[in-house]
């Protein structure tokens, strides 16, 4: 996989025949991009939307573990974690399926249904990032329920130059040893951005000496949490040209990750097996290996009094979990260490145009369209090998009532086809014999059909207040998870069944917004309410499994259920070289068949920063701004049946960076400091929540950064 | 400002449309946990060394006998099933380890049908069971899908005719610490004897690497079945270029016809 990947990206290094020498000065208005970009870029129709941007200085500065934990600070954001390298994006209280990311405007396709499989993407890689939350089903189709994180192309470098930037990363806790080199380099029409990066981490240390499971005490030696280290290799080379009607770029990407699941995390943990070896930084079973390879080809052209944009894209996602083979049941013990392999293939395309109608109507007209073919492989069945397509088309269009109110509507046509087999496997007797086979998932030939439409509104009453509000029909088509999943989930060690005869998941999404803009005073609060007719969740079954090494069967179904909450922003610089910042976070819901909330939903949380930029008195030093935040997270008592509740607790974190130049070039040294008083705490939002093992302790980060 | 306080309001009323109810007690939404209790055991519960741990929930019973066992289950609603699970733990859950004994295996599931109810259950162990550590848990579900905390014991299953463990001898190696370089021939020679039978058993030799842990095998000698009371081993064994080096366990592990097992160490420090 690694194999082809390269020779994706030699294939890529030869069609952009030129690289120049000629170099002059990086611009640091870099920084300041991402609010410029807003402007002028992609999709004008969003304005009535609540959209957040967060810029690369900041992902840098407050780089987490994962792109995701580093996202984290945007409200309305949380994760998903296994560990210190696994994470996937929660908006809203809405995760797995319900939030798509798009990289350069294709959805990143790669079994998003596991809680423990995390975002493929290479945090380092990331320029410019937006999330859009509340109805975006019309603009993005199946699946945008909670919202859209839009990783957006790279600034087009200046014209005739080659600039390099080199970014070191360690990590204390961890002894994280990270490393990516960028370059990028214009002439004339042609540009490029190129990307290497790697890191390896240790099995991390958490507070604490020991953990509670299910009445036994269990020994975490020398606070290091078995096996739970890791590394990541990824690469990427974006080639472009960029001319006067308009720019069209080709871009291929691959993303390796080896990543130990904690010793104990499959079954039942035993005592014998956490003896600390003093190996922290051998990734040993079980594991998981992710490969997930992408080329993507972008245009957008200035044609027809409008803009025609069209974006392709190839992914393949390999998938695999590996384990220690031993015998279960009366089958004999399975060859190699492959418990489950998933080969995931996605060609997915989007093309729409935008247009002026009139002085005061915008309106974009779109399609879009994907197919994707799964393969399973591995000892282990959960999921059967599959074949999908998704194709839809869209309009949407805004109008300006008055210079202060803007209305936008938007309606969207989407139909899909799911087909598998029917998959079996080999029946033993006592004498390890095989008798015959057992069916472990049925046909499918599932078809959909799906009409979406949203309104939104935003007004200005007057130069500092802002009001939006939007609403619109959320769609998800099942994944194949959800109807034909029927073993035990490596990633879970629950046994997931799915039914073939669920419903495309169907809701209505609320959303509102208040904003306050004045100089030195900033306040944002975005309520919402979203309701679904047919929410599919995993839920606990009263019949146990007949398969070895499980217990109770995990059920998918299908209910009303309903999503509330809030993200209060409030921002106020007493000084001009001084900030404070207060971020308030909430999420309710409310299953009603079960009449119970539903599982991972992230707790109460109150963020506090302050921070201090003063003006550099020389020329040779800019940037320095120092900030502590304290970070509160209120006790998780609203859980689903089987899910424990979570004390409540508060972290402190604190960050500090300057830049320098140094014969011309930019240093910058960003330094961080997380869970600043090593507070030992449990994440319900964690996959090892079930373990009760605490999360990670003090953290010291150092991120140089030399832009040459 | 007025705008402000109406979306709050707004929001407010919302949220109190959709109020949730408190748990209680056999309400849909009762979430309080049904329980298992041990309340008789005909073997007694000891603490024995297993795996390379101590254990404090450990039953020594014999094959072609039975455990016999109280349980009061009891829950906050109507329960659902239990689920009685035993299977063997003959390589401390690492890796494949398959027995020409056939190891005992048991997986039953009973329905219920009131809250709380008392059942005796007897479990007998298979005359001709594989003996060593088995793991046997007891799991149960309420009708609305609440889990009891499961209970477990380690059962350690003794042949109740051959009780006894084989012996291995080396004469070669004959030091039990010794230093070799990578391409060096090791002689593996000796003689593995039993007091009942060696029919079917088996000799495994592995080493795990200094560096990584892996467990890389060295040799299998298979017992053939009309393997008697001895066995004698004569292998040769060249180590290869891939180990990390330093010192290495070599593990010596033979089983006899009832899977009594018995295991030698050797330290080779690999150059």
């Amino acid at each position: 996989m690694i194999k082809s990947g390269l020779w994706l990206l030699v294939l890529s290094i030869a069609a952009n025949h030129s690289i120049y020498a000629q170099k002059t000065k990086s611009d640091s208005t870099l920084e300041t991009f991402i609010i410029k970009a807003s402007n002028n870029e992609t999709d004008p129709y969003k304005s009535t939307l609540s959209h957040n941007y967060i810029s690369r200085s900041t992902m840098i500065r407050s780089q987490g573990n994962t792109f995701i934990n580093t996202l984290e600070q945007l409200p309305g954001i949380s994760s998903i974690n296994t560990g210190a390298g696994i994470s996937k994006p929660v908006i809203r209280g809405l995760s797995l399926n319900r939030v798509i990311v798009n990289e350069y405007g294709i959805k990143q396709e790669g079994q998003q249904w596991g809680i423990d499989h995390g975002l493929e993407i290479d945090q380092y890689n990331v320029d410019r990032v937006e999330v859009v939350k509340g109805p975006v089903c019309v603009l993005y189709g199946s699946d945008g329920i909670g919202g859209a994180i839009n990783i957006l192309q790279p600034t087009i470098p200046d014209m005739d130059t080659l600039n390099a930037e080199v970014t070191t990363t360690y990590k204390s806790n961890n002894n994280l040893i990270g490393g990516s080199v960028k370059i990028t380099n214009r002439h004339n029409r042609r540009y490029m951005v190129g990307r290497v990066s790697y890191q390896d981490y240790e099995s991390y240390k958490v507070p604490a000496t020991q953990f509670e499971y299910n009445g036994y005490i269990l020994p975490i030696y020398n606070n290091r949490l078995k096996n739970t280290g890791g590394n990541e290799l990824s690469f990427s080379l974006l080639n472009g040209l960029d001319t006067k009607w308009g720019k069209s770029s080709i871009y291929v990407s691959g993303y390796f990750l080896k990543a130990g699941f904690f010793t104990g995390a499959f079954g039942v943990p035993r005592a014998y097996q956490l003896n600390d070896d003093g190996k922290y930084r051998n990734i040993a079973f079980p594991r998981q290996e992710i490969n997930h390879i992408k080329a993507i080809w972008n245009t957008t052209a200035h044609v027809l009094n409008g803009i025609i944009t069209t974006d392709i894209g190839y992914q393949l996602n390999n998938r695999q979990e590996l384990s220690s083979a031993h015998a279960h049941g009366y089958a004999p013990p399975p060859e190699g260490n492959l418990a489950m392999g998933l080969i995931l293939s996605t060609v997915s395309g989007r093309s729409q145009y935008t247009r002026k109608v009139t002085d005061r109507t915008n309106n974009t007209a779109g399609i879009t369209a994907q197919y994707q073919h799964n393969v399973r492989d591995g000892y282990e069945f959960l999921i059967p090998s599959y074949s999908s397509f998704q194709g839809g088309i869209f309009n949407y269009t805004t109008y300006d009532i008055t210079s202060r109110t803007t209305i936008a509507a938007g309606i969207r046509v989407d139909l899909a086809t799911q087909n598998a087999m029917a998959t079996y496997v080999a029946r033993y007797d006592s004498t390890g014999q095989q008798t015959g086979t057992t069916k472990r998932s049925e046909r499918i030939e599932k078809k959909y059909n799906s009409l979406s439409g949203s309104v939104g509104i935003s007004h200005s009453i007057n130069e500092n207040v802002k009001l939006k509000i939007n609403t619109g029909s959320a769609y998800r088509i099942p994944v194949i998870a959800e109807l034909a999943a029927n073993g035990v989930h490596h990633g879970t060690f629950r046994h997931e069944m799915g039914d073939v005869t669920l419903n495309a998941e169907r809701g209505y999404l609320f959303d509102f917004g208040y904003y306050y803009h004045k100089k030195k005073l900033k306040i944002d609060f975005t309520p919402f309410v979203n309701y679904f007719t047919n929410y599919i969740y995993l839920s606990p079954s009263a019949k146990f499994s007949l398969l070895p090494d499980a217990g109770q069967i995990y059920q998918y179904r299908e209910g009303e259920s309903v999503f509330q909450g809030f993200e209060s922003v409030i921002e106020y610089a007493p000084t001009n070289n001084t900030y404070l910042k207060s971020a308030i976070e909430y999420v309710n819901n409310l299953n009603f068949d079960t009449e119970l909330p539903l599982p991972f939903t992230p707790p109460f949380s109150w963020l506090t920063e302050i921070g201090y930029q003063p003006e550099m008195k020389t020329k040779k030093t800019s940037d320095f701004l120092i900030s502590v935040a304290g970070h509160y997270f209120a006790p998780q008592n609203r859980v689903d049946r089987n899910e424990k509740t979570t004390d409540g607790y508060f972290l402190v974190n604190a960050s500090a960076s300057i830049s320098y130049k140094i014969s011309g070039h930019k240093l910058s040294l960003y330094f961080q400091l997380r869970n600043a008083t090593n507070r030992r705490y449990i994440n319900n939002m964690s996959r090892y929540r079930i373990l009760n093992l605490p999360e990670q302790g003090i953290n010291t980060q150092v991120v140089l950064r030399l832009e040459i | 400002m007025r705008s402000f306080v109406t979306v709050v309001l707004l929001i407010v009323f919302l949220s109190a449309c959709t109020r949730s109810k408190d748990a209680k007690t056999d309400t849909n939404n009762s979430t309080l946990k049904p329980v298992i209790g041990i309340s008789e055991m005909n073997v007694p519960v000891i603490s024995e060394f297993l795996c390379g741990s101590i254990f404090d929930n450990v039953i020594k019973i014999n094959t072609g006998t039975s455990l016999i066992m109280k349980m009061r289950l009891k829950g906050g609603t109507t329960l659902s099933q239990y689920k009685i699970d035993i299977h063997n733990n003959f390589d401390c859950h690492m890796h494949g380890a398959k027995t020409t004994a056939t190891p005992w295996q048991l997986l039953k599931v009973v329905d219920l049908s009131s809250s709380d109810t008392t059942v005796t259950e007897e479990l007998t162990v298979p005359a001709d069971a594989a003996v060593g550590n088995y793991h046997m848990m007891m799991q149960l579900i309420d009708s609305k899908g609440n889990d009891a905390p499961f209970v477990e014991y380690n059962l350690i299953v003794v042949n109740s005719i051959d009780p006894e463990k084989p012996k291995i001898i080396l004469t070669s190696p004959s030091l039990d610490s010794f230093e070799a370089n990578k391409g060096d021939t090791i002689l593996f020679r000796g003689i593995v004897t039993d007091n009942y039978s060696l029919k079917n058993g088996k000799l495994e030799i592995k080493f795990a690497d200094a560096k990584s842990g892996e467990i890389y095998s060295v040799l299998n000698r298979y017992f053939s079945d009309t393997a008697k009371l001895s066995y004698a081993l004569d292998g040769i064994y060249i180590i290869p270029s891939f180990p990390s080096g330093g010192v290495t366990k070599f593990s010596i592990t033979t089983y006899d016809e009832v899977n009594n097992k018995t295991e030698k160490y050797l330290k080779i420090n690999i150059k």
